[in-house]
């Protein structure tokens, strides 16, 4: 079967994906403990407040009812009000996703940047101390709490030494990029404004650090281990054989073969990144998806709750399609279907 | 050093590091190749047959291998003290190696062309080369190397033709797994010959395929040799094989090169206990042809191989100084004809 027929099937199997996966947090939203109708309504709300609130948001309904409702909406692009801020969610997400996604691209990039040179370094030096230093890394970056190396960061780079903001995205007292994306690299890029580009790079350095870092363990040890398995194989033997120089073996005819498995696991990355932004965006206070989606949980207000996990789940599907159609870029063995 | 010797290999020891100890791999090997002969390599598995092959390229993988004694000669030049380019070189112009199993040999993901491109303009030096691989069918934008590259193009579809591809401009651009295994060693076959070497060592080059595909391939081999004018080690188990194609037989056991001569002596007269062995297990009517069949007992570990000549465990002939004197030299047992065993020395 061609690409086209497998991309077909490939988009209509997202959709049970995300039926279940609505149903999977619409029953764990609405089994939480509390009242989220009366936190909404304040302490000194009467009965009658309490009741229009609740008519409101249909939450007097049975739970299938009120699913039913919700998807209904959900299909016509409408992922329900918060009950807090009374701002339609769809509204919300487009406002804080685009700074998540920039700090989850910008920490991608940073983790292959980094990674993949690291994991070349120590497979091509395999046990002496380039190999040692990469293992190092990789061992104390996945083990240390990212919250607490993010608080430290902010304490010696930000309060002593005064090199890098602390928190937020944008220095407050100098007036945004137009907004095109959302992104403010992107958008100061195309506005020809490098003073910004420069003062949002700054902001963006801890955080993207210290969410890059389980990318950059990740990739470092898996593509090393998978350089030192392809580096055994008879074809690199019969490349040396014929003369090819060892360069070429290396990033060419080795590296092309052990990326593989690594770019299969950047859609996973990519998708844990996204979720798992809600730490690094607390402790540097970063206006993204993470942090509306705390706000949120703290007041259980669940249609945001819903809307961002819908959406990130969406979005986490189609950046794995998009990885599994590149793979097959890379490895020609590779049939879809 | 005599013009006509092409490769000379002399007391040649390897060892490799292994987690139980250290593995006494070749044991004084000697061997030569002279210009234009077909050398048959033999012994069992394990017995040394690839690492010798791959000690004259150079290509023993140190560590965990150890070259820890002896010299190779190639074209009457010290392998061993090459500088890495010099070898690389060495390799890419006057060596074609083959191997024993064609689909593992090519890299699954680039197609035939961009290997054989990139191997064929390897014969230059390492940084013209590398500018022609790295930059693979980008290279065409640049005027020199889309010229390398178009030279380099037509030398492999020339090749491929020549080893029997006839649709070799449809199928240069494939992938390795969209050939058969016959047809992938053809490939690798046009690619090690693409240059121009002197020596092919091809290391048991048929084992791999189908038994219908054989004979084609080493016909094949055997008329390139012909024509390119080629000296040859062939390793191979077969000596069926060996007496059908090979000037010259040596015979390997444990690490050691136990008997080297003419193949109408080895066949005829052997010497060697253990290569009378290998005969006399030559099966005649009924078995299938040409293996070589069991001699009693089993080859020796070689963490820890037996001492003096290796072979004294299953030799029907062993002396008392077999285990105790240090292991027998080759010695003379006619012209060209080297046996390294006590009952003739
Ligand atoms: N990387 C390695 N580490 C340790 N020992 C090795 C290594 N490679 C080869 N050897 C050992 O070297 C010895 C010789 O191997 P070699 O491949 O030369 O045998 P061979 O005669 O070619 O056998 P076959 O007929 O099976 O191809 C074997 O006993 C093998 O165990
Ligand atoms: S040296 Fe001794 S043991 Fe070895 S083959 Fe000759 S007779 Fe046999
Ligand atoms: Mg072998």
């Amino acid at each position: 079967m061609g690409l086209r027929y497998y991309l077909l099937r490939r988009l209509l199997l997202i959709i049970p994906v995300l039926i279940g996966l609505s149903i999977v947090t619409f029953v764990i939203s609405h089994m939480i403990p509390g009242d989220p109708i009366s936190l909404a309504a304040g302490p000194q709300a009467t009965a009658e407040q309490i009741l229009k609130l609740q008519e409101e948001f249909g939450v007097d309904k049975p739970l299938p009812m009120q699913y039913l409702t919700y998807m209904k909406g959900v299909l016509r692009g409408n992922l329900g009000t918060s009950m807090m801020n009374r701002h339609p969610v769809s509204m919300d997400l487009r406002r804080y996703f685009p700074a998540t996604l920039e700090l989850v691209l910008v920490s991608t990039v940073l983790g292959v940047i980094i990674g993949v040179p690291m994991a070349m370094a120590a497979a091509v030096f395999r046990d002496r101390w380039p190999d040692q230093v990469s293992r190092i890394v990789a061992l104390s970056s996945i083990s240390m709490p990212v919250f607490w190396l993010g608080m430290i960061l902010q304490l010696v780079l930000g309060m002593t030494w005064h090199l890098l903001p602390i928190s937020g995205r944008f220095d407050p007292r100098v007036p945004f990029p137009p907004n095109v994306t959302g992104m403010l690299l992107v958008d100061s890029l195309l506005a020809a404004d490098l003073e910004s580009f420069r003062i949002a790079l700054k902001y963006m350095a801890l955080p993207a650090f210290c969410q890059a870092l389980f990318g950059i363990a990740l990739i470092t040890r898996l593509l090393r281990a998978d350089i030192l398995e392809v580096m055994q194989r008879d074809f690199v033997v019969m490349a040396r054989a014929s003369g090819l120089p060892e360069r070429v073996i290396l990033f060419k005819y080795v590296l092309k073969n052990a990326l593989i498995a690594t770019v299969a696991m950047l859609g996973f990355l990519f998708g844990w990144q996204l979720s798992g932004s809600v730490m690094i965006e607390t402790v540097f206070d970063w206006p993204g998806v993470g942090l509306y989606a705390v706000k949120s949980a703290m007041t259980l207000d669940f249609q945001p709750i819903m809307g961002i996990t819908l959406f990130v789940g969406l979005l986490f599907t189609i950046v794995n399609l998009l990885v599994d159609i590149s793979y097959g870029v890379i490895d020609p063995r590779i049939r879809y279907g | 050093m005599d013009n006509d010797l092409l490769v000379e290999i002399k007391d040649l020891r390897l060892n490799f590091r292994t987690f139980d100890g250290i593995s006494k791999v070749l044991n004084r090997v000697n061997l030569k190749i002279w210009r234009g002969d077909i050398l048959g390599l033999v012994g069992e598995t394990g017995c040394g047959k690839t690492m010798t092959a791959l000690s004259i390229a150079r290509l023993i993988p140190c560590p965990p291998g150890e070259i820890v004694g002896g010299e190779v000669f190639f074209e009457g030049e010290d392998v061993l003290h090459k500088t890495d380019e010099e070898m690389r070189l060495l390799r890419a112009q006057k060596l074609a190696m083959i191997f024993q199993d064609p689909t593992t040999s090519l890299n699954p993901v680039f197609t035939i062309g961009d290997q054989m491109i990139d191997i064929i303009g390897s014969r230059t030096d390492t940084s013209k080369a590398s500018r022609l691989s790295m930059l693979g069918s980008l290279g065409s934008l640049i005027p020199t190397v889309r010229k390398l590259r178009r030279g380099a193009r037509e030398r492999a579809l020339e090749m491929l033709r020549r080893v029997g591809i006839g649709d070799a401009a449809e199928r240069i651009d494939d992938y390795p797994h969209q050939f058969s295994g016959g047809m992938r060693q053809r490939v690798l076959i046009a690619t090690a010959l693409s240059g121009t070497p002197s020596l092919l060592i091809a290391d048991e080059p048929t084992t791999a395929l189908d038994v219908s595909i054989q004979a084609q391939i080493l016909r094949l081999i055997e008329e390139l040799v012909d024509e390119l004018n080629l000296s040859v080690l062939l390793i191979t188990h077969n000596l069926g094989v060996v007496a059908k194609m090979c000037q010259k037989v040596a015979v390997m056991y444990a690490g050691v090169v136990v008997e080297y001569g003419s193949a109408i002596d080895i066949f005829k007269s052997p010497k060697h206990p253990y290569t009378i062995g290998l005969m006399r297990a030559i099966p005649t009517y009924g078995t299938k042809k040409g293996e070589i069949k069991g001699i009693p007992g089993t080859v020796p570990n070689l963490l820890d191989p037996p001492r003096g000549c290796r072979f004294h465990p299953r030799c029907e002939h062993a002396m008392p100084r077999c285990a105790e004197e240090p292991a027998p030299a080759p010695v003379a047992a006619g012209p060209d004809h080297e046996v390294s065993c006590f009952l003739y020395s």
